[in-house]
């Protein structure tokens, strides 16, 4: 039964993932092990497919979405039942300022939320202060920022420095990534993460919340 | 293209259909793996250059349609910009056979080439928008390039400072780059003897500070040219198409410049090739361009020289060579970098598809564009020299080629793995420009192994 949701998502299957769902249930299978050993479990081959690309972003969005429709009818009843949905982590991401391109970052942040981060994705050309008032609204844990122009990494380092100025940096895990961004250079500005691709960024924000003792 | 037509696209920004960008990109996703599925195309890594005809005959009238139905997406109005075919059709048929590039005794004859075409293509040499250090060394760096008797074109490299200043999107410093990166190029071509050549952009983001490298004394002169970019996929914008209005008012060659993503909202090669044959016809249509840059990038190596980036870009070659006059340029992206003996199989590997495919060639670009000062005049030259050894070639030799010669790179390519290997200043001598025996020797080496695959250079 678990392997059907997760094959579902995996085949990007909404109508299945809908009715292998309402079968666990049935099933009486408890809800949150639907979801984590169900429907993560296709959708972390999915992001390993993709990193390896065997398979395309299209198949990556289609996944996606078959993970939100069988979400909609297991999250319920797990909530009914008094189950609280953990979130991995809270993240605002966005393409920083001065720069459109939002294609990686719409990967990351699609990646992210399959592995049940909660995400707020902000959108591009998205000023630093944008990024850093709403991380302080949602109280957010990661702070991820994009780019695919050499002319807006500046921006990242003043990121971090936004961050200094106020007082606030050690309260969120920075992360930061795109075409021109290297590891070498994330280090150098003081970032907390940096990923080569979008499997990597999950991996590492994965690792990077374990280190700060959250789940 | 007259301001009318410019007008009547501006016009359609503001009155076409309206749509969100993130349902357009749903849209164009959906709809190119339709189309992929009704024309039976598929992908066959075995055969980088399509040797079946009515294949590019098919990725032509797919991308056409794509075009037709989905229109060209305005990011500032939110609407569509939505095109007739017949004036499509008419537009196409007004681009010229051939157009020239530079000036005096440097000028050079830029064809519409065909599929197996034995006329030599073109090449638009450079860092193709990659980091390179500012001031002496940007200029070494374009000389190296220019100094090469094989290269038609220079042009351009991202600075990643001006004045040691970092260059911000929109600032004092970003146009000072912009106004640099002309002087510098006009320099290294003069101090190559070479004056009059074709200088093909400035590789800055803001469409506004390109126009201040247009200056007839010291920067871009009418018989130059200036890109004019697309957002991936199908996409522009009315400061784009305002760029477009001025550039043609300069009388300045246009660059249309296409980045679609192999693995993005295209999907696999085949929507790649699809998507990208209706970002040239939209090139053609809307900015007026002069020649098309295919700069296909991988969407994890951040490259085009894989087998299934080879074959699209192949088929988007032979799709416009067949069924059209538009000039496609291939950006040839790699992931390796100089100094490395896989730079330049992946630039032979290049020169070879597009060559024989029908287009011209551009690059090289190197290290996916992530490291500084990873460019230099060889990886060019060996672009141009496959290029022009491949001119001529049937599709069948080149493939004979191509199925050699991958096997030497492509478990390589993931960026992970790919040899970086070491920038300008270390592989060329600083003062004249010219490559040092280690790089030259490598280069050799690879021109015999080419030799012996059967391309002579």
């Amino acid at each position: 039964m678990l392997d059907e949701l997760a094959n579902a998502v995996y085949n990007g299957d909404d109508s299945k993932a809908a009715e292998a769902s309402r079968k666990a249930l049935e099933a009486g299978i408890d809800p949150l092990v639907a979801i984590n050993e169900g429907l993560m479990k296709g959708m972390s081959r999915v992001g390993e497919d993709f990193s390896q690309l065997k398979i395309y972003l299209p198949e990556v969005m289609m996944a996606s979405e078959a993970m939100k429709v069988a979400l909609g009818i297991l999250e319920p009843e797990a909530l009914r039942r008094g189950s609280s949905l953990t979130r991995r982590g809270r993240v605002v991401i966005a393409t920083i300022t001065g720069d459109i391109h939002d294609i990686g970052k719409n990967i990351v942040a699609m990646l992210l939320r399959a592995n049940g981060f909660e995400v707020h994705d902000l959108g591009r050309d998205v000023p630093i202060d944008e990024m850093v008032r709403k991380a302080e609204e949602i109280n957010a844990d990661f702070i991820c920022a994009s780019t695919l122009l050499s002319t807006s990494m500046p921006y990242m380092e003043d990121l971090i420095a936004l961050l200094k100025e106020k007082g606030i940096r050690e309260k969120y895990i920075v992360m930061v990534g795109g075409g021109p961004v290297t590891r070498e250079w994330a280090k150098s500005i003081g970032a907390d993460g940096y990923g080569d691709d979008g499997d990597e960024a999950v991996r590492v924000a994965k690792e990077l919340l374990q280190r700060r003792g959250t789940p | 293209m007259s301001s009318y037509r410019l007008d009547e696209i501006t016009r359609r920004a503001f009155e076409g259909p309206l749509l969100e960008e993130k349902e357009f990109d749903m849209l164009l996703m959906k709809r190119t793996r339709e189309l992929v599925k009704e024309y039976g195309l598929r992908y066959d890594p075995k055969e980088l250059v399509c040797t079946d005809d009515s294949l590019a005959d098919d990725v032509f009238e797919a991308g056409l349609m794509l075009l037709l139905e989905l229109g060209f997406y305005c990011q500032s109005t939110k609407r569509r910009i939505m095109l007739e075919e017949k004036e499509v059709k008419g537009a196409l048929k007004a681009l010229p056979e051939s157009i020239k590039l530079g000036c005096g005794r440097d000028a050079v004859t830029m064809h519409m080439r065909r599929i197996e075409d034995p006329r030599p293509p073109v090449i638009h040499a450079g860092p193709t928008g990659t980091l390179c250090s500012e001031g002496e060394a940007y200029i070494k760096i374009l000389r190296s390039y220019a100094q090469e008797q094989a290269i038609d074109s220079i042009g351009a490299g991202t600075l990643s400072t001006i004045d040691g200043l970092k260059i911000r999107k929109d600032t004092p410093q970003e146009f000072r780059a912009a106004r640099k990166l002309a002087w510098w190029a006009r320099q290294a071509a003069d101090e190559a003897g070479r004056p009059g050549m074709h200088i093909n952009d400035v590789a800055v983001v803001s469409p506004e500070a390109k126009l201040c490298a247009l200056d007839p004394a010291h920067g871009l002169r009418p018989t130059d040219g200036i890109i004019v970019s697309q957002m991936a996929e199908m996409k522009t914008s009315l400061k784009h198409l305002s760029l477009v209005e001025h550039l043609q008012s300069y009388g300045i060659h246009i660059g249309n410049l296409m980045t679609p993503i192999l693995g993005g909202y295209a999907g696999g090669p085949e929507g790649t090739a699809i998507v990208n044959v209706a970002e040239h016809i939209a090139g053609a249509v809307c900015y007026s361009a002069s020649y098309h840059y295919c700069s296909l990038t991988n969407v994890k190596n951040l490259n085009g020289t894989d087998r299934p980036g080879l074959w699209a870009v192949s088929m988007v070659g032979q799709a416009l060579a067949r069924n059209s006059e538009i000039m496609s340029v291939y950006d040839c992206y790699c992931a390796s970098g100089p100094g490395e003996e896989m730079l330049l199989l992946e630039a032979a590997a290049g020169g070879i598809v597009a060559s024989v495919s029908g287009m011209n060639v551009m690059g090289c670009g190197s290290c996916g564009g992530k490291l500084v000062d990873r460019s230099t005049g060889l990886e060019a030259r060996m672009l141009k020299e496959a290029a022009v050894a491949a001119a001529g070639l049937s599709r069948d030799e080149a493939n004979e080629i191509l199925n050699e010669l991958l096997p030497r790179y492509e478990d390589k390519l993931d960026i992970f793995k790919a040899p970086k290997g070491k920038t300008f200043q270390e592989l060329y001598d600083l003062t004249s420009a010219k490559p040092k025996k280690e790089w030259q020797d490598i280069y050799e080496k690879v021109s015999r192994e080419l030799a012996e695959l059967g391309l002579e250079l």
